[in-house]
C-alpha cells in the first residue's frame, strides 16, 4: 500500500502525461501480484471504490480528535480528506497498513454504511501518506490527468508490450488481471476475449507534400463527421460499443446497444446525437449535444430518449463472423451497405464525388481512403484533408492569461452586429514575439476594466482571425462560435468599423448543420 | 510574589524588550543592544550597537552584513553572562548552525525564549536542549496538528528514488541558503548519495562557513556553466526569478514543512514536495512544552490558536505573545 500511496502522490504532482506514464510503469514493473492488478483496476477506472463523502471523513476524524483543533486544521488545509489523513492520531505501534490487494476489493465490495468503519480501522494502522491514499480511494477520487488509456499505455511500457495487443483483449479481463500479467511476462499465452476491441485504422492529416503526389482516382472520400469515433462489435451474441480511445462505453448507450442485436459484425463509425429519430439517415445535432451522454457513471432513464444517439458507419471489419479486413475498401463498403441498409440507429457516411483536383469542396474536411486498401491499422493510414482555414476581421474585446496547460494567453474576439461588438470566440495568438509585445503594450494602454484575471479593452483594434468552422452556440449572445480560432495578423491601421459584421459569417456559412442536411 | 512576565519582558514594535537587562531579543529594527537567537534575516537585522549571540551566529551575520560593525559579544552554548540585572545563557535550539534559545533569569524566575527550533536530529547543528523554565515563549510556525512531519531521511530517500526513476532529468531542489541547503546536503550523504551536488552561486559562501565550523557535506560543485545536469541533483534558492530552462527536463523539488499540505505544493508548482523542515512540527511543539515544565506558555511566530487550545487543555496558562512581533516595525 505504501508504494501505491507514493504513486498516487507522484501522479497528483506530475506535470505531463509522459511523466505520469513513467511513474505508473515504474510501479507496475516493481509491484507484486495481486497488488499491481488492483492498482491497475484503480488507475484504469475499472473499479468503483467511491464509498464515502468527504464530509463523512471529516465526521470520522471528529470522533478521534478535538473538534476545535479539527476546525482550525480544516480551515488551513481546505480538503477534508487530506485533513483527516493528516490529523488522525497515530497508533502506538509501528504502522502496518492493509495491502492494496486487501483494501481495494474490500472497499469495492463494501456497502456504503460499512465503509466508514472499514476506513477507521485502516487509518489506525497506517501512516499519513497511506491514510491519504485510502481516503482518496474511498472518496472515489481518481488521480488527475490519468485516463484509462494512459494507464494501459503505462502497462504496455512496463512490459515492453504493444498497446494495441493489450487493448484488443482488455475488456474481457477482470481485476486483479492474473492471466493478463502472466501473458505480459511470457508465462502464459494471450488470454482470449469475446467481442473484444479490434485495432482501429489511424487517420493522419494530409501534408502539402503528399497532396501533390496523390493519385486521386484511386481514392474514395467521405466527410469527416464530428462526434466520437467508435467501434461497434456485435458477435458471439454480445454487443459492445468501444470508443476510439479503447474504452468500453456500452453502458452509456443502451439505446445503441439494443439496436445492435440485429446487427452481426464489427463496424467502424462515428457516434453522434440525432435530431429526432426519423431515419435512417439521421440528422446530427450540434456536437456539444453528445457531451450530455458522455463521462457519466450512470444513465438516467429518460436521457436516451431526450438525447438519442446514432452511429454513422463508414467501414466494416467483420461481416457476420467473417473477417473481411483483408478485402479492399470498395468491397468492404459494398458489404457494409448491404448489411446496414435500413437498420434503425445506424446510417452510412455517404461517399463524396471526387472530381478533378484534390479539392472536392474547400470548406469541408474530408477523409481520403484508397479504394483498394485493406483495413490494416499498421499499413498506410487514412488521410484527413482539413478544410482550408477561413478568416474574418474581428475586434479585440478582452484577454485572459494562460491557464495551466495552455501555451499562451487567450484573446476574446468579436464581430459587429448593428455596429456593436458581440463575442464569437476565444483565440490564442500565433504571432512573433515582437508583434506580441506590441500587442501587450496596446492592451495595457487601452484597458477598460479588470475582472479577476480578465482584462477588458476598448473595442478598437482589428485582428485577422482564422478558424476552421462556424458552429451554432445558442448560449452565446452572438448565437454562434468559431471553431479553433487563431489570431494570425494584427491590422494596426484599420479603424474599428472595418471589422466584419456577424452577418458575413451567417451569409457565407449557411451553417454546417444545414449543409449536412443537404447531403 | 514573583513579578509578572510583562513587567520585565514584553513585546514592543522593535522586538521583544528585556528592560532590566537593557536588550532586545531578535529586534526588527536597529537597537543599542540585541540578543540574536540565530542568523535568519527575520531574526538577525543589521545596524545594532551591540550584538550578543553564539560565535556561529555572529559569523553568519558578519557574512550577511559585511559592512555592519556592531560590538560583537560571543556567547557559547551554556556560558552565562550578566546583562543588567538579568542573567543570560544560550542553549542549543537545533534550528540552524548557531541557533540558540535564550535562557533568561531575573529575580528567581526563568524564562526561555525558544527562537526557532526543531527536535529532529540534524548533523549540521547542535541538537535542541530542553531547559526547565517557568515561562516558555515558543515559536509556532507549524502550530497545527496537521503538521506532523515524516522522517527526514525517508523524505530524502523519496528524492533519491525519483532520481532513479528519472535518470535523464535534473532534480532541482529549492533550498534557503542558511540551514536548509546544508541540512539537505547532510541528509543526502546520510542517505548514501555520494555524487557531487551542484550548488547555485548564492549558496556557496554559507556552505563554506558551515564547513569551517566542521560540517561534513560531501563534494559540491558550481552549477553555472555545467550544462543541463541531466541525472544530477542541483540546489538553488526558491523563487520564480530562478531560471529553470537551463536544466534537463527539471524536476522541481522543494524541501519545506509547508510541503506537507498539498495545496501549498501545488501553488508553488512543485513536482516533488519534500516535507522537511527546520521548525518544530506539532509533535515537537507539544512535547517541548511538556519538557520545559513551564506553567506559562507564550506563543509567537505562527498561528497561536491551536497550540494555545492544546496547552489550556492541559491546565497551562497559554496566551499569544502580544502585540505580534514586528508590528509596525
Amino acid at each position: 500500500m505504501k508504494d501505491f500511496a507514493a504513486l498516487l502522490d507522484g501522479l497528483s504532482f506530475a506535470p505531463s502525461p509522459a511523466i505520469r506514464i513513467r511513474l505508473m510503469a515504474d510501479y507496475l514493473e516493481r509491484a507484486p501480484d495481486p497488488d499491481r492488478g488492483w492498482a491497475l483496476a484503480v488507475l484504469t477506472g475499472g473499479l468503483d471504490t467511491a464509498r464515502i463523502r468527504p464530509a463523512a471523513l471529516r465526521a470520522l476524524a471528529a470522533e478521534r480528535v478535538d473538534g476545535e483543533l479539527l476546525r482550525l486544521s480544516l480551515d488551513f488545509v481546505g480538503d477534508p480528506v487530506e485533513t483527516a489523513a493528516l490529523i488522525w492520531p497515530e497508533g502506538g505501534a509501528s504502522p502496518c497498513p492493509p495491502a492494496l490487494a486487501e483494501a481495494v476489493p474490500a472497499l469495492a465490495g463494501s456497502p456504503r454504511q460499512a465503509a466508514a468503519g472499514l476506513l477507521a480501522g485502516w487509518f489506525d494502522r497506517s501512516d499519513p501518506a497511506v491514510r491519504l491514499a485510502l481516503g482518496q480511494l474511498a472518496a472515489g477520487r481518481r488521480p488527475p490527468g490519468v485516463t484509462p488509456r494512459l494507464a494501459r499505455t503505462a502497462l504496455a511500457n512496463a512490459f515492453r508490450a504493444d498497446l494495441t495487443a493489450i487493448e484488443e483483449i482488455w475488456h474481457g479481463q477482470a481485476p486483479p488481471y492474473g492471466p493478463l500479467f502472466a501473458w505480459l511476462e511470457g508465462r502464459a499465452p494471450r488470454p482470449e476475449t469475446l467481442a473484444g476491441l479490434r485495432p482501429l485504422m489511424p487517420v493522419r492529416p494530409l501534408q502539402e507534400a503528399d497532396a501533390a503526389s496523390l493519385d486521386l482516382p484511386q481514392y474514395r472520400a467521405e466527410r469527416q463527421w464530428p462526434g466520437l469515433r467508435v467501434q461497434v462489435v456485435a458477435e458471439a451474441g454480445r454487443q459492445r460499443l468501444y470508443s476510439g480511445s479503447g474504452d468500453d462505453i456500452s453502458f452509456l448507450f443502451p439505446d445503441i446497444v439494443a439496436a445492435m442485436e440485429e446487427l452481426k459484425g464489427v463496424f467502424d463509425g462515428v457516434l453522434a446525437v440525432a435530431q429526432g429519430l426519423d431515419g435512417p439517415p439521421y440528422r446530427p445535432a450540434p456536437p456539444e449535444a453528445l457531451e450530455r451522454r458522455l463521462g457519466r457513471k450512470t444513465v438516467p432513464r429518460r436521457l436516451p430518449a431526450e438525447v438519442p444517439a446514432f452511429v454513422r458507419l463508414f467501414d466494416m471489419l467483420f461481416d457476420g463472423g467473417e473477417d473481411i479486413r483483408a478485402m479492399p475498401f470498395h468491397e468492404r463498403r459494398t458489404r457494409l451497405e448491404a448489411r446496414v441498409a435500413g437498420r434503425p440507429r445506424f446510417d452510412l457516411s455517404p461517399l463524396l464525388a471526387l472530381e478533378g483536383p484534390a479539392e472536392p469542396d474547400a470548406c469541408l474536411s474530408v477523409i481520403l481512403k484508397r479504394a483498394d486498401a485493406p483495413y490494416r491499422p499498421d499499413g498506410p493510414p487514412w488521410l484527413l484533408r482539413k478544410a482550408a482555414p477561413r478568416t474574418v476581421r474581428a475586434l479585440l474585446l478582452a484577454t485572459r492569461p494562460a491557464r495551466v496547460g495552455e501555451a499562451g494567453a487567450s484573446y476574446s474576439v468579436a464581430l459587429l452586429r448593428d455596429g456593436a461588438p458581440v463575442a464569437v470566440g476565444d483565440a490564442p495568438c500565433r504571432l512573433s514575439g515582437e508583434e506580441r509585445e506590441r500587442l501587450g503594450r496596446w492592451i495595457r494602454a487601452h484597458t477598460a476594466g479588470r475582472y479577476g484575471p480578465v482584462r477588458a479593452v476598448e473595442p478598437a483594434l482589428v485582428l485577422e482571425v482564422s478558424f476552421d468552422e462556424v458552429r451554432p452556440a445558442p448560449r452565446r449572445k452572438s448565437g454562434l462560435a468559431l471553431e479553433r480560432p487563431e489570431i494570425v495578423r494584427i491590422l494596426w491601421d484599420l479603424p474599428p468599423e472595418a471589422a466584419d459584421s456577424l452577418g458575413r459569417l451567417t451569409a457565407d456559412e449557411p451553417s454546417l448543420l444545414e449543409r449536412r442536411n443537404a447531403e | 510574589m514573583a513579578d509578572a512576565l510583562e513587567d520585565w519582558l514584553r513585546p514592543t514594535p522593535a522586538g521583544l524588550w528585556c528592560e532590566p537587562g537593557g536588550f532586545h531579543i531578535d529586534p526588527q529594527r536597529a537597537v543599542p543592544r540585541a540578543l540574536v537567537t540565530h542568523g535568519h534575516a527575520d531574526h538577525a537585522r543589521p545596524g545594532h550597537g551591540a550584538v550578543m549571540a553564539t560565535p556561529e551566529t555572529l559569523a553568519i551575520m558578519a557574512l550577511r552584513y559585511p559592512r555592519d560593525r556592531p560590538a560583537r559579544q560571543p556567547l557559547r552554548y551554556g556560558e552565562t553572562v550578566q546583562a543588567g540585572s538579568v542573567s543570560v545563557r544560550l542553549a542549543p535550539a537545533g534550528h540552524v548552525l548557531g541557533s540558540a534559545q535564550a535562557v533568561l533569569e531575573y529575580r528567581g524566575r526563568r524564562v526561555v525564549v525558544s527562537g526557532d527550533y526543531k527536535r529532529a536530529p540534524d548533523p549540521t547543528c547542535a541538537a535542541f536542549e530542553p531547559v526547565r523554565s517557568d515561562v516558555f515563549i515558543t515559536e509556532a510556525t507549524f502550530g497545527l496538528p496537521v503538521f506532523r512531519l515524516p522522517d527526514d531521511l525517508e523524505e530524502t530517500r523519496r528524492l533519491l528514488r525519483s532520481v532513479e526513476t528519472f535518470p535523464d532529468r535534473c532534480h532541482v531542489v529549492g533550498v534557503y541558503s542558511l540551514g536548509k541547503c546544508q541540512r539537505m546536503l547532510g541528509l543526502l550523504r546520510r542517505a548514501g548519495y555520494d555524487r557531487p551536488v551542484r550548488l547555485h552561486r548564492t549558496l556557496n559562501e554559507m556552505t563554506a562557513l558551515y564547513r569551517r565550523f566542521g560540517a561534513e557535506l560531501g563534494e559540491t560543485r558550481p552549477l553555472d556553466g555545467a550544462g543541463d545536469l541531466a541525472g544530477e541533483i542541483a540546489m538553488q534558492p526558491p523563487g520564480p526569478e530562478q531560471r529553470m530552462d537551463r536544466f534537463a527536463e527539471p524536476v522541481r523539488v522543494f524541501a519545506s514543512g509547508w510541503m506537507q499540505i498539498r495545496a501549498h505544493a501545488r501553488r508553488r508548482g512543485v513536482e516533488l514536495p519534500l516535507a522537511i523542515s527546520d521548525h518544530a512540527d506539532w509533535t515537537a511543539l507539544t512535547a517541548t512544552i511538556a519538557d520545559t515544565g513551564a506553567s506559562e506558555i507564550r506563543v509567537t511566530h505562527g498561528p497561536p490558536e491551536a497550540l494555545i487550545r492544546w496547552a489550556q487543555g492541559r491546565g497551562l496558562d497559554a496566551r499569544p505573545l502580544e502585540p505580534p512581533e514586528g508590528n509596525g516595525g
